[in-house]
């Protein structure tokens, strides 16, 4: 009998500290149990994270462009090259829209080493996109009373000289868990 | 016999047990605990822009009556304005055409043309005209390049260079 005690008191704490988060959660506890399922959190891209376009560099360089989008190109040379119009979407910070519990705090990961690759379409040529990173530094986030939040990605895109010319791709995957 | 069926049944139960304290100690989130997005990163190298003049095509005015009238030279390669001389009378003529370059670079990509007398030429009153396109097309542009003399020239055999710069807008 002295086990079975356990049993409900462990039960029980879970049902009052670990609360159930979604549909499915089950919860076998007495009735002194208290369980609030709380919105699932979500995340959706809304914006990629854009290098643009720019001319062949003869020595390597970078662009860096920040969680705001704000881009440095001062590490492209010459930097003449970089003066070129943009197309299509242009440069700009990647951007992702989390929905969940008001209030609620979570933790956003980045990829293992905050980093990327892209590669070439048609090609193996690639370029990394090192220092990823979001909105808010490495501290958690909370959630804003109507449930939102806003992520934006930056991260400094290494090129090398006489990169192959071409389209480069590559993903960059956020998880959001809450806390 | 009822005994040792009792052993089993607790080791069962312990077993459960040591599980829910586990599950409380961590917090087992159901779905809906963490969630996954993905962006694309993207980055477009496109190829330097590239200019050279067409082999034998320079801009020639031929030959000129000094003091005659002005003379222009279309970016077609036609001449206007002045008569050549030896053409006239039928021997010698010289040849008449306008430069060419050829540019090459990124597919579609628009670019800005900027054609130039070198210092040094000896036409200092050299003026210049070109048909360059805004944009290349498949990567590729062709750039005539003609001009126009003043009347008033000495006599004398000219030559100097002329300079044609493309930039990528």
């Amino acid at each position: 009998m002295r086990k079975l005690t356990a049993i409900a008191v462990a039960v029980t704490a879970l049902g009052l500290g670990g609360q159930a988060y979604a549909a499915g959660n089950t919860n076998s506890a007495g009735a002194t149990s208290s369980t609030t399922v709380i919105a699932p959190i979500t995340i959706t891209k809304t914006a990629d994270l854009r290098f643009g376009q720019f001319v062949q560099p003869t020595s390597g360089g970078q662009i860096d462009i920040n969680v705001g989008g704000v881009v440095d190109l001062t590490g492209i040379t010459p930097s003449g090259l970089t003066s070129i119009t943009q197309l299509g979407t242009g440069r700009g910070a990647g951007a992702f829209s989390v929905t969940g519990q008001a209030g609620r705090v979570y933790l956003v990961t980045l990829p293992p080493g905050a980093e990327t690759f892209l590669t070439r379409s048609g090609g193996a040529e690639t370029m990394k996109v090192s220092s990823i990173r979001r909105t808010g530094g490495t501290a958690n986030r909370t959630l804003s009373a109507t449930g939102t939040d806003t992520l934006g990605l930056g991260g400094t895109l290494e090129v090398g000289a006489n990169q192959a010319i071409g389209a480069y791709t590559g993903t960059i995957t956020l998880t959001v868990t809450y806390q | 016999m009822k005994k040792t069926q009792g052993i089993p049944l607790m080791k069962k139960i312990i077993t459960f047990a040591a599980a829910a304290m586990v599950m409380a100690a961590a917090p087992a989130f159901a779905a809906g605990n963490n969630a996954t997005a993905q962006a694309d990163s993207t980055a477009t190298v496109i190829a330097p822009i590239t200019i050279s003049k067409v082999a034998t095509k320079d801009l020639m005015f031929g030959t000129l009556i000094a003091g005659y009238s002005d003379s222009t030279v279309s970016n077609a390669g036609l001449r206007t304005g002045n008569t050549d001389f030896e053409l006239s009378v039928g021997a010698g003529a010289r040849a008449v055409g306008a430069a060419q370059f050829t540019v090459g670079g990124d597919t579609t990509r628009a670019f800005t043309t900027g054609a130039v007398v070198d210092a040094g030429n000896q036409l200092t009153s050299l003026t210049l005209t070109n048909d360059a396109p805004a944009t290349l097309t498949a990567g590729a542009a062709t750039i005539n390049v003609g001009g126009k003399l003043p009347a008033g020239l000495v006599a004398g055999s000219y030559t100097g260079t002329i300079s044609v710069t493309v930039t990528y807008n």
